[in-house]
């Protein structure tokens, strides 16, 4: 807050003095010499005219007399000036500032004198920054979530910089300083092209003192900034807020009643870091809504610092969104809704190209897998068709099962190769493997959950299968891999080493894994990570800003999605059947229209743990970075004896004229 | 002040308009000669006017005969005798009228010449004087043409006064002086501290026929003054201190205005003629419309 103080110039005689003068000159212009004889040719009138007004009055006198008056504002502005007046502000010093607004979801936070958020009491902050830069110092906007975004160069403008922070508006994102680190670090070299033939000129730092509007949830960045950069923290939000969220939230069978669903919810409770009571329990109620309907609603009591999962039965619930809410009055309200959609299983489409697989078809043809799937069986030399090439670039199969071949070209499909590699020269394998033993699998991947593969008989595999960058063994045998998986975009390529068939008088190589009981168990696995409709997405949630790829079968040029908010994007096809949509940053349900219904739908949540703890705190930059607090502010004073001895010299020429316009007269 | 030359009082073209005017009164007045004036003193002359009762001593002659013969009773008859006009032209020569551009007093010198010089060429008596002149001081009577040229000396040769002879002390010695009739034009600014109002009545009381010129410089009206000022009294040296400002200035011609209309409301209840000239307008204008217009001259 800035304020006009003073300071006395003058020892007090000399003030004795100078407060004389005021009465001085009034004293004068009462004085009766000032005034002019005039003979007239009788009083006789103006007697009778004056007895009445008392024209000889100190008012009047005062009225009239102009020359007085400026005379005496003139000497009130010099006594003024002699007093010091200043402006006691905060200016910044230096030539060159950095403002990095933090605009995560834990901004959001209303826990703020004025009831704005975290994010307007930032901005403000920002504000008053760019207003008290010095004249001719620049300044930059960096404003970061999980990444991190230049708002605005280097820039003297105040009004365009004051313009752009202005546009810039939260989001539900997580928080991470790295890309913005990085970003202060390039920027606060000498910018190319200004007169930089020289090269050490091109990296001359120039010091740049960055300002960080934060709550300070963050995670310590990993690059460090140059020395000639100091931060300074300007904390925003409060280190005693607690916060309640909902941070998981799914649907899964009932184990007492396996025909019936249930759904999880979790609630954690996140203390203000100056909470002093971690003891004790935080009570709230649990709702639970489907379809616009509140189905449940149940008292909880959410241990503090801590989290509670509850589960409510969900009976004949069919295709709609799930939402489950938390009512309490926190501070972040956004991570008090979590959503999930619910929508029946599609099957997906499985095309298997093989010379003949009796179990791989048998295994087709379950029932389980058939629920997942819907299975299209050819030869090999259907890959020559055009039919297949159509399909194929269509992406109207979710799988493909290349059986002991291989096509010319990827199709736009999750891919299992079973004793063939894929085309390309990114996939290699050199020579074979004798009977290889499977020593080590990969259980935590989706495809060999739940499997004992150890006792698997293999007669040969590949030797030293290799996959693209990526690629990661998800089988191991002591010669090297004998399953590799690898992403290829939004499709996922498994390589089997060997084929997947009992050895037979044609073909003696196989393996006798069919005959396992893990066997079922694998092939079911691939259906349901790679056959269903990929677009499936029940019971998933995205977090915000993710990034998802969306296919049409039918071939559509676009597709709309709707977000939360009700607005409409239409999305043109990328690729071959892929549709990328980004602009997840809502919370909420998102549909997808392919045409004129809405086919499908999906949810985005906050469920981040590091978001929904929203005390503010100091954070350690370990070294990364110099920090000093914004507390220690610059006082800069801002002498106003110019301004007011100007006011005094344009009063001066303003009674000359007045007085030379009556000496004219 | 230089004596006015005869020339510049009037100029050779006026005084041909002049010819053409002749003074009349409103009032039938005595007079000394036998004029071309009706009087109201009785006399012989040829017009029966009244009756009076018989004296011992009154010339038989003018015995009403047959009045006595119906009433038993002797009458005296009495006739109109035909007189000259007097034209009394008194100016106020006091210091204040020594004011303005041109002076109120240059002013008054050729109201007094001009009707002057009407009364002479009509063969009316024609006495210029001064309110300060002493009492015993008498102005000539002049009379006739062959009096012009010493009208205009007399006119010409009026100047500010230092005496301190109030108005009304002076329309006092006047009517002393002259204690007959006729047409009394009196030129003055009434800027009489005393009060006009004592004066005025004396001369209504006369009988006279009484004519009051109001006469007031352009300064008198609208005063050109600023700033802190003090006023000098230039006939008494009384001072006064004012701080003229547009408000000042407002009231002082509201003052005026007041004053001219109580003088014109004065005269008016007292059957005297009043007008107000300023120094700044044509005397023409004066003496052939407005004069002609209020009975004066014709």
């Amino acid at each position: 807050m800035t304020q006009v103080l003073f300071q006395n110039l003058l020892p007090w005689w000399a003030w004795a003095s100078v407060l004389a003068v005021p009465p001085l000159v009034l004293l004068l212009y009462f004085l009766k010499l000032k005034r002019k004889p005039v003979e007239v040719p009788s009083t006789f009138l103006w007697r009778k005219s004056i007895e009445d007004l008392h024209v000889n009055s100190l008012l009047q006198r005062l009225r009239r007399n102009l020359l007085l008056f400026l005379q005496l504002l003139l000497l009130l502005l010099a006594l003024i000036a002699l007093t010091g007046p200043y402006w006691q502000g905060e200016q910044l010093a230096g030539q060159r500032f950095a403002v990095l607004l933090d605009r995560s979801a834990s901004m959001q936070a209303t826990d703020t004198p004025d009831g704005l958020t975290r994010f307007e009491i930032a901005r403000g902050r920002a504000r008053q920054l760019i207003e008290a830069l010095p004249t001719g110092a620049e300044a930059m906007i960096l404003a970061f979530a999980e990444d991190a975004e230049l708002v605005q160069g280097w820039t003297s403008d105040r009004s365009e910089l004051l313009r752009r922070l202005e546009r810039l508006e939260p989001t539900y994102r997580g928080t991470s300083l790295e890309t913005a680190w990085q970003q202060l670090a390039a920027a606060s070299m000498t910018r190319v092209g200004d007169a930089v033939d020289d090269p050490e000129e091109a990296t001359r730092i120039i010091p740049v003192t960055a300002y960080l509007i934060s709550d300070g949830q963050f995670p310590t960045p990993e690059s460090a900034l140059p020395q000639d950069v100091t931060v300074r923290m300007v904390p925003v939000g409060r280190p005693e807020t607690d916060n309640v969220a909902i941070t998981a939230l799914s649907v899964g069978r009932n184990e007492q009643r396996p025909d019936e669903q249930q759904v999880f919810v979790r609630v954690g409770h996140f203390a203000g870091s100056e909470s002093a009571d971690t003891d004790g329990r935080v009570e709230a109620v649990l709702e639970l809504w489907f379809g616009g309907r509140r189905l449940d609603a149940k008292a909880i009591a959410i241990p503090k610092n801590g989290a509670t999962a509850e589960a409510f039965d969900l009976v004949g619930a069919g295709r709609g969104v799930l939402e489950a809410r938390v009512l309490i009055d926190d501070a972040l309200d956004l991570d008090n809704t979590a959503y999930l959609t619910l929508n029946p299983p599609r099957r997906g489409r499985t095309l298997l190209v093989t010379p003949g697989n009796e179990p791989l078809e048998t295994a087709l043809a379950t029932q389980g897998a058939q629920a997942m799937t819907q299975a299209i069986i050819q030869r090999p030399e259907y890959l020559e068709t055009s039919s297949y090439e159509l399909e194929a670039r269509g992406g109207f199969f979710d799988l493909v099962i290349f059986d002991r071949c291989a096509p010319e070209d990827m199709p736009q499909a999750n891919t299992l190769f079973l004793g063939s590699l894929p085309p390309g020269e990114e996939w290699t394998s050199e020579g074979e493997i004798e009977r290889p033993r499977i020593i080590a699998i990969d259980r935590s991947d989706p495809l060999l959950g739940l499997m004992q593969v150890e006792d698997v008989l293999i007669v040969r595999a590949r030797g030293q299968l290799r996959g693209p960058s990526g690629a990661r063994s998800l089988m191991d045998s002591q010669q090297g891999a004998l399953m590799v998986a690898a992403p290829r975009g939004s499709f996922r390529d498994v390589v089997l080493g060997f084929p997947l068939k009992y050895p037979d008088a044609q073909d003696r190589n196989g393996t006798d894994w069919p005959i396992r009981l893990s066997y079922a168990v694998f092939v079911l696995n691939v259906f349901d990570q790679f056959g269903r409709d990929a677009q499936s997405r029940d019971e998933q949630s995205l977090p915000p800003g993710q990034t998802v790829t969306l296919r049409n079968p039918a071939g559509d040029d676009s597709v709309v999605v709707v977000d939360p908010a009700g607005a409409e994007h239409r999305i043109v096809r990328r690729g071959a059947g892929d549709y990328t949509f980004t602009a997840t940053d809502r919370l909420g349900i998102y549909q997808v229209r392919w045409g004129s219904e809405s086919d499908e739908s999906f949810a985005v949540n906050l469920f981040s743990a590091s978001e929904s703890r929203i005390a503010q705190v100091t954070p350690d930059f370990q070294g990364t970075a110099q920090v000093e607090s914004a507390d220690q502010t610059q006082w800069v004073r801002f002498g106003l004896w110019k301004y007011l001895l100007a006011g005094a010299v344009i009063l001066l020429i303003i009674e000359w004229m007045i007085y030379a316009r009556r000496v004219a007269l | 002040m230089a004596h006015t030359a005869a020339t510049d009082l009037l100029a050779p073209e006026f005084l041909a308009q002049l010819e053409r005017l002749e003074l009349v009164s409103r009032k039938v007045l005595q007079g000394r000669m036998k004029g071309e004036r009706r009087s109201k003193r009785k006399g012989q002359s040829v017009e029966f006017a009244d009756y009076r009762n018989y004296v011992p001593g009154d010339d038989l002659r003018f015995v009403d005969w047959n009045t006595y013969a119906r009433l038993d009773r002797l009458f005296i008859k009495l006739f109109q005798e035909e007189e000259d006009l007097h034209l009394y032209c008194l100016v106020d020569a006091s210091g204040s009228m020594d004011f303005g551009e041109p002076t109120k007093l240059a002013y008054a010198r050729q109201v007094a010449a001009a009707l002057g010089f009407v009364g002479l060429i009509h063969s009316d008596r024609v006495v210029v004087e001064t309110l300060q002149q002493p009492l015993k001081q008498r102005s000539p009577s002049l009379r006739g043409r062959g009096s012009v040229w010493r009208l205009l000396e007399l006119a010409g040769g009026l100047e500010a006064s230092d005496s301190t002879v109030s108005l009304t002390e002076g329309i006092k010695n006047f009517c002393v002086r002259h204690p007959g009739k006729g047409i009394c034009v009196l030129v003055s600014d009434l800027f009489e501290k005393e009060g006009y109002q004592a004066g005025l009545r004396m001369l209504a009381a006369r009988g006279m026929d009484v004519y009051v010129i109001h006469t007031l410089a352009p300064e008198d009206l609208e005063p050109d003054l600023d700033g802190d000022l003090r006023l000098i009294d230039c006939e008494d040296g009384d001072v006064a201190e004012i701080t003229a400002n547009p408000m000042v200035l407002e009231r002082y011609r509201q003052t005026v205005a007041a004053f001219l209309a109580e003088v014109q409301q004065f005269c008016t209840r007292r059957g005297m003629a009043y007008l107000t000239c300023r120094t700044d307008a044509p005397l023409e204008g004066l003496l052939t419309n407005y004069l002609r217009s209020r009975g004066l001259l014709r």
